[in-house]
C-alpha cells in the first residue's frame, strides 16, 4: 500500500501529517510488535563498562555475547543485573 | 581453546552497561578457566570486561522503517494487513485533534486489535498450557 492509498482510506489531503502520523505509527507498531528486527556486533574492550546503543533502537528484544558460558565461541544470551553494581572500576 | 566468561548488562539511560564476573581473589586467585577449579555459579564479583573481545556483544533490536517514506508514492515498508492497522492510527491521531476521545479510543482499540491479530497469525500450531507442579487434583 503507498502513502496516498493510505490517504484515500484515512479521508486527508495533508500529505505532511499523515507521513508525520503514519511514521508515529510505524514506531508504535514496532514497540509492540517485533516486525522490524535490525542486529549490531559490537567490540568488547578490556575496560570498558559504557557501551552507546544504536540511535534507531526502539526495543532491545535479545542482547548475546560470545563465550558467555560456553567456550565454543556461541553467542548466547546474557541476563540483565538487577539493583546497583558495587564494584567501581575506571570506567565505572 | 577460548575460554568461559560469564556477563551481565544493565541498561542506563541511551548506554549498555556490561559487566563481566570476576572470579580472581576467589579461592587464592585461581580463576574459572584455571583446569581443576570447579567453581560455583554465584561466585566472583561484576567488574568492567577482563579482556578485550571483537565483535563480542550482539545485539538485536526493532527498528522503525519510518525514513524510507518521502512522499504519496512512497510504498509504506509493511505487510498490507499492518497498512491497514496504520489507518486506524491515523485515524485515531486525527480524531485526538478534533478533540473526540471516544472515536479515538475506537480506533485506537481497532489498531491494537489488528497487530495483536498480526502476531499472532504467526505463531504456528496448538497452544496448550501444560498443568504446574502445583496443580489442584
Amino acid at each position: 500500500m503507498t502513502v496516498q492509498e493510505l490517504m484515500e482510506r484515512v479521508g486527508s489531503t495533508n500529505t505532511g501529517l499523515i507521513i508525520a502520523y503514519l511514521k508515529d505509527g510505524l514506531e508504535e507498531m514496532n514497540i509492540d510488535n517485533e516486525t522490524f528486527v535490525d542486529s549490531v556486533r559490537l567490540d568488547i574492550t578490556k575496560d570498558k563498562r559504557h557501551y552507546e546503543l544504536p540511535d534507531d533502537i526502539l526495543q532491545m528484544t535479545t542482547i548475546r555475547a560470545k563465550n558467555h558460558l560456553n567456550s565454543n565461541d556461541d553467542y548466547t544470551p546474557i541476563p540483565r543485573i538487577i539493583g546497583k553494581i558495587f564494584i567501581g572500576d575506571s570506567d565505572a | 581453546m577460548p575460554s568461559q566468561k560469564e556477563y551481565a548488562y544493565a541498561i542506563k539511560g541511551n548506554r549498555l552497561i556490561l559487566v563481566e564476573r570476576d572470579f580472581t581473589g576467589v579461592q587464592n586467585g585461581q580463576t574459572l578457566a584455571a583446569p581443576s577449579v570447579d567453581l560455583p555459579r554465584g561466585y566472583g564479583q561484576w567488574r568492567s570486561p577482563q579482556e578485550s573481545v571483537t565483535g563480542g556483544l550482539e545485539i538485536e533490536y526493532t527498528i522503525s522503517p519510518g525514513a524510507t517514506i518521502k512522499d504519496e508514492s512512497s510504498e509504506i515498508p509493511v505487510p498490507d494487513y499492518l497498512a491497514k492497522a496504520l489507518v486506524y492510527y491515523i485515524k485515531a491521531k486525527l480524531t485526538e485533534g478534533e478533540k473526540d476521545f471516544k472515536t479515538r479510543e475506537y480506533y485506537m482499540k481497532q489498531f491494537y486489535k489488528m497487530l495483536e491479530k498480526h502476531s499472532n497469525a504467526k505463531i504456528y500450531g496448538a497452544r496448550r498450557i501444560s498443568p504446574g507442579n502445583h496443580r489442584i487434583g
